[in-house]
């Protein structure tokens, strides 16, 4: 199976993983003179090599967040910072898969895919040749020669996961990416994301709306409340590695689940409240 | 904004569909039937005298002057002198247009500087200044292709500024996530985008240059297809002015052609 190759092939030596911290960061948009508050004060510590999920109701600021660690927005005040050093534009380790799978419609899945490469002008057989195993790994073997329009969302969206993987960085920044596929399709690719965390060692900041989901994938699963955005609460899973699919029928992973839906609970009824 | 500068908005999707599979034949079928009705239906109106002699010749007497121009060899000055005006000023107005059309998509300040004049000259009808363009080109070439070149370069222009910045923010995104420099984006993104834009505005671009060429002609001319179809009506030749239309048509279909070929081309290599 193409995800045998991927997952068993040498290891390219990639920069370790990254530490991220943002300190009292809070974003403002400005639309139509009105002001939005996307986020206010919030403090994050991932530890590199850590694979952490970001979940809370819609619109609390997880893009945002996200978008401010990959260098394409700036904080209003407080600082992201990776490994140290204050993010002021996007850093070579990061692969981004967006929200949205902003596939380039005049490319077919393959050249999509390899996009990074040819902006990096790395691209060769080699990178070729991975790309079409990332592409087997992301179920789509054999839709190398297919364009974007004639993909469904969900298999946009597995080659976006695909362009975002394809230079193995060692910082992986993922909005929603599973967000339209289906329980079982969506829990096969959990199982692959993590085989390749674990190949190619590297920090992961997952958004996601399951929970199920961050349980599952995550070391920590952050949670955020509403308007303005900061950081509710931080839980650590302490369910036992690597992660097998049969861990998602034992006590232990309902019991997470649970407490993690308590405490998103928790955070949507504190923002009702602040309303009033 | 670019938005309101764009004509059309352009896509993959944006030219007729074409009938594909179990319909084929069907159409195929209707599109000769049509063309049937249409002959017949012309046919009897011009010899039952429901319409006068002076206005409508029949099918079988234009095809009959058709044939005779091309066989005494009267069509051909006419037809390349078209051809040439045509071609001179189509050419000139894109080569025109993507350069200013790339200047503008890449400084805001010159753009919305610029923006009013593009509106007004688009909105104004140029074939209005055709007698005073021949005042200042003369009788021969020149004015015929800078009528033609006039009408078509602003499709190209405004589609080519719109191609080049209606570019998602996602899509912007992507690219500084990969670091890719602006000549980069230029190459990867805005380009091949812009091309979804262009091509059709080629197609209208074609259409227009012929249109005021042939009115260059109308204007002030010794040779041309304008020229033939005036001649030919003021003497009263009423096929061989119907004859000339038909080549006229056949021009314009073969353009739209060499566009499509064209297309084909760049798509594959973008
Ligand atoms: N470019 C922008 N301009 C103005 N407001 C913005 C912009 N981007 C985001 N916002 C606002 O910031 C807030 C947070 O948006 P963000 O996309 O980060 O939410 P989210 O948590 O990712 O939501 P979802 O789960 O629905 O994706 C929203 O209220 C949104 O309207
Ligand atoms: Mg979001």
């Amino acid at each position: 199976m193409a995800t045998r190759t991927l997952a068993d092939g040498p290891a390219r030596a990639t920069a370790a993983p990254s530490a991220i911290t943002a300190r009292a960061v809070t974003k403002t948009f400005e639309g139509k003179g009105k002001l939005v508050h996307a986020l206010s004060d919030v403090d994050l510590e991932i530890e590199a090599g850590q694979f952490v999920s970001l979940i809370g109701p819609s619109g609390c600021g997880k893009s945002t967040l996200l978008k401010m660690i990959a260098g394409l927005l700036t904080p209003s005040t407080g600082t992201v910072s990776i490994d140290g050093a204050t993010v002021t534009e996007p850093l070579p380790q990061i692969g981004v898969a967006f929200q949205k799978p902003t596939l380039l419609r005049w490319r077919n899945v393959l050249d999509n895919i390899c996009l990074p490469l040819d902006i990096d002008g790395t691209r060769n057989a080699e990178g070729e040749a991975r790309a079409v195993d990332l592409l087997g790994l992301m179920g789509l073997a054999g839709f190398e020669k297919h364009h974007p329009k004639e993909l469904s969302g969900g298999m946009e969206q597995r080659v976006a996961i695909a362009r975002s993987l394809i230079t193995q960085p060692s910082l992986l920044l993922m909005d929603e990416p599973f967000g339209a596929l289906d329980e079982f399709t969506r829990e096969d690719l959990n199982d692959e994301l993590l085989r390749v965390w674990q190949h190619e060692p590297k920090t992961v900041v997952f958004v996601t709306h399951s929970i199920s989901e961050a349980v599952f994938l995550s070391d920590r699963v952050v949670v955020m409340s509403a308007r303005p955005g900061r950081v509710h609460a931080n839980i650590p899973v302490e369910l036992p590695r690597p992660r097998e699919r049969a861990l998602r029928n034992t006590p232990e992973f309902y019991e997470a689940i649970r407490h993690v839906r308590a405490v998103l609970d928790d955070a949507r009824l504190g923002e009702r409240k602040g309303e009033h | 904004m670019a938005t309101q500068l764009a004509s059309s908005v352009a896509d993959e999707t944006a030219k007729p569909p074409r009938p594909r599979g179990g319909a084929g034949p069907k159409s195929a079928a209707l599109a000769v039937l049509i063309f049937v009705a249409i002959v017949t239906t012309w046919h009897v109106l011009a010899t039952s005298g429901a319409v006068s002699p002076l206005l409508l010749a029949p099918p079988g007497d234009v095809l009959a002057a058709l044939g005779q121009m091309i066989a005494d060899g009267s069509l051909w000055p006419h037809l390349s002198a078209t051809v040439q005006e045509t071609l001179f000023g189509f050419v000139l107005a894109v080569v025109a247009a993507l350069v200013v059309g790339s200047a503008f998509a890449f400084s805001p300040i010159v753009r919305n500087a610029v923006y009013p004049y593009i509106l007004i000259s688009q909105t104004f009808p140029k074939v209005a200044i055709a007698p005073l363009i021949v005042a200042i080109f003369g009788y021969d070439l020149a004015p015929k292709v800078v009528l033609a070149a006039l009408l078509a370069f602003f499709p190209v222009l405004t589609n080519t500024i719109a191609g080049l910045t209606e570019v998602s923010d996602d899509e912007v995104n992507l690219f500084r996530s990969l670091r890719a420099s602006k000549w980069q984006e230029l190459r990867y993104l805005r380009i091949p985008n812009a091309l979804a834009f262009i091509f059709p505005a080629l197609n209208s671009a074609a259409v227009l240059a012929l249109i005021g060429a042939i009115v260059g002609e109308f204007v002030a001319s010794r040779t041309g297809i304008g020229y033939a179809i005036q001649q030919f009506t003021t003497t009263g030749e009423v096929a061989a002015t119907y004859a000339t239309l038909i080549v006229l048509s056949v021009f314009g279909l073969a353009l739209y052609g060499a566009l499509t070929i064209l297309e084909r081309l760049v798509r594959r290599n973008r």
